[in-house]
Order: structure tokens, then sequence, then C-alpha cells
């Protein structure tokens, strides 16, 4: 009996290291196996928006000039008055630029002082949309310049004072 | 010899007085707490600097070209805004490059209410968290609101208040 059985286990292991090198032979005597590969993407990054602007402005210097005269008329205790004003600007320019990676949009007002309500401007772009910057084009980044022009009386000092303020918006 | 009447004031008048002297401390109690909030002045001259600010990382430096008697900045922001009720501060992202010519100085404004100003921004440094200003707290409540901010700027030698600003608009978004 017992040479049944250590016959049977002497059998089982001799079969059992066989078979790695049976199933070798056997894989390789099939040839070679395709096995399809699959992929896909997805995007799971994110691009968060940066919004970066550069503005500019000159001195803004404004001057109002009179010129002309008036007459004394003594028939009728009046000036006779030819006189005429107008305003000229030293640099009166903005420039916005935007360097973002989102479109913005850029919108000039000028307030000006609360004891000088008649005082008005005006811009030669009040407001404009300003493209979101190109990959690897820095200097081609887009931009806008506009000019401040004011309107309206002014007997204020000879010196240049403060006379508003100009809020850029960019929205 | 007749005595002294002595006068004594009616029960309806302590009432009266009572019900008066009520409705005058309810008045003065309603003046204090329900005038409209103080608009923060900007100031003409820059403040200290801002002790939150930091360097910017990798900032380069190298200023903009800036016409003559004028300014030149760049900013660089977000345009979230998260405030903390809980510690009073404004979560938020704001730089001035080191490309500018010009200090900064930020304001957070809701409705006209200014909830935040920073101190002194010099180019070359960004703020991620400013504190609010005294008593803006009381006047939020969890949710979102629409603001701006408002960028001040000054000369970095003179410290004067520049003609031109700049305003931002945002979307803040309170919480506890």
């Amino acid at each position: 009996m017992k040479r049944i059985i250590s016959f049977t286990l002497a059998l089982a292991s001799a079969l059992a290291l066989a078979a790695p090198a049976m199933a070798e032979e056997a894989t390789i005597g099939q040839g070679s196996q395709n096995i399809e590969v699959y992929a896909k993407y997805e995007d799971g990054s994110t691009t968060g928006t940066v919004y970066s602007v550069d503005i500019s402005w000159g001195d803004m210097q404004f001057t109002y000039a009179k010129s002309g005269s008036r007459t004394w008329d003594p028939s009728d205790h009046t000036y006779d008055d030819s006189t005429t004003s107008a305003w000229t600007a030293d640099g009166n320019t903005i420039t916005v630029t935007n360097h973002s990676n989102a479109d913005v949009t850029a919108s000039f007002s000028f307030a000006p002082l609360s004891n000088l309500p008649d005082l008005q401007g005006s811009f030669s772009i009040p407001t404009q949309a300003l493209a979101a910057g190109v990959e690897n084009d820095y200097v081609g980044a887009d931009s806008l310049t506009t000019a401040l022009t004011l309107s309206g009386d002014y007997t204020g000092s000879g010196e240049f004072v403060q006379v508003g303020t100009v809020t850029v918006t960019i929205q | 010899m007749e005595k002294e009447k002595k006068k004594s004031i009616p029960l309806w008048g302590a009432v009266l007085l009572v019900v008066v002297a009520a409705i005058a401390v309810c008045v003065a109690v309603w003046a204090v707490f329900s005038q409209p909030a103080r608009p923060v002045l900007a100031p003409d001259q820059a403040p200290a600097q801002e002790p939150a600010a930091e360097s910017i990382p990798g900032d380069s430096g190298e200023k903009l070209e800036s016409p003559e008697g004028g300014g030149s900045v760049s900013l660089t922001y977000s345009r979230d805004v998260t405030i903390d009720l809980s510690d009073e501060t404004a979560m938020l992202y704001f730089a001035n490059p080191g490309r500018s010519n010009q200090d900064m100085v930020l304001q957070v404004v809701i409705r006209d209410n200014v909830i935040v100003q920073s101190g002194t921004l010099a180019p070359g440094n960004q703020v991620q968290s400013l504190t609010l200003l005294q008593d803006a707290a009381d006047m939020l409540s969890p949710g979102s609101y629409e603001g701006n901010f408002t960028v001040l700027y000054y000369d970095p030698d003179t410290g004067e208040k520049a003609m031109v600003n700049t305003e931002i608009p945002l979307t803040i978004t309170v919480q506890e």
C-alpha cells in the first residue's frame, strides 16, 4: 500500500514540475498572439483664468486758454466780448494692454472734482474689448490707446492742480 | 400752620415719563446702529506697507516704459474673492508686478461700502489674504455678492495719489 501511495505522489510531483515546460512548448508551438491595447484621453487638467493687464497714462495736464479781447462800451456800460476759450492737452492718452488668457473690456470715465461740476471729460475710445493673449506672442498682445478731452468753463488756478479723476474699468 | 402739601407725581405722569424715556433710548439705539456705513476715504498719500504683502516668486522686475510725467502699472489678479466671516478675512489674489512703476492700494468694495483696504503694495508684491475693515463683517451675511476691486496708484517717490485709478468687477462669496 505504501508503495502505491509513494508512487502516486512521485508521479504527481513529476507532472507538476513538467507542466510549465510543457505549457511553454505549447505556446511556442501556437505562434505569436495579438493582444489589443486600449487607450482613451481624459483631460483632467485645469487652466485657470489669469488676468493680467498693463495700464499706462501720460501726465494728464490740461490748459484752459482764453484769447481775444473785451472792449468796454461806455454808452451802455457793457463789454463787447470777442474772446474765445479752448482746452489744450498734454499727455492725455491712456493705453491698456491685455496679457490675460481671457478677453477683457476696458472702459474709461472722467469724474470732475465736486467743486467743478461744469467740467466734463470724454474719451476718443470710451470702451473697447481686448482679445485674450495668444500663446507665445507676448508683444502681439491686444491693446488700445484712448485720449481724454476736457470741455466746459474753468477759471481755476494758474498752476496745474487736480481737477478730476480718470477711472479705468477692466471687465 | 398749614401743613405743606407734598407734591407728588401722579401715576399717569410716571408712566408717561417711563414711556418717553424708553422711546428716547430706542431712538438713540436705532440712530447708532442704523446709520449707513461710512465710506472709507482713499488716502491722498500712500499708507504704510501692507503687512500681508509677500514677494512675487520669480518676478522679473523689468520696468514698463512710462510716458513722461505719467505712470505705468501692471495688474495681475483673480476676479474671485472669498470672505470668511469667522476670522474676518478676505481670501483673494492681487499682485503688483515688478514691472509697475507705481505703488498700489487695493480696496474691495460692495455697493459703495469699502470692506477691505490694503496698505501700500510696492511693485513686486502680492497679497492673498487681507483682513476686513472694522465692522465690515457686520454688513455681510453668507452668500454671493457682486463687488469690485478699486485700485489706487501712488507715486513711489512722493507718495502722491495718481489721477488715474482702476475698477475691476468681482464675484465675492461670503461664508461663515
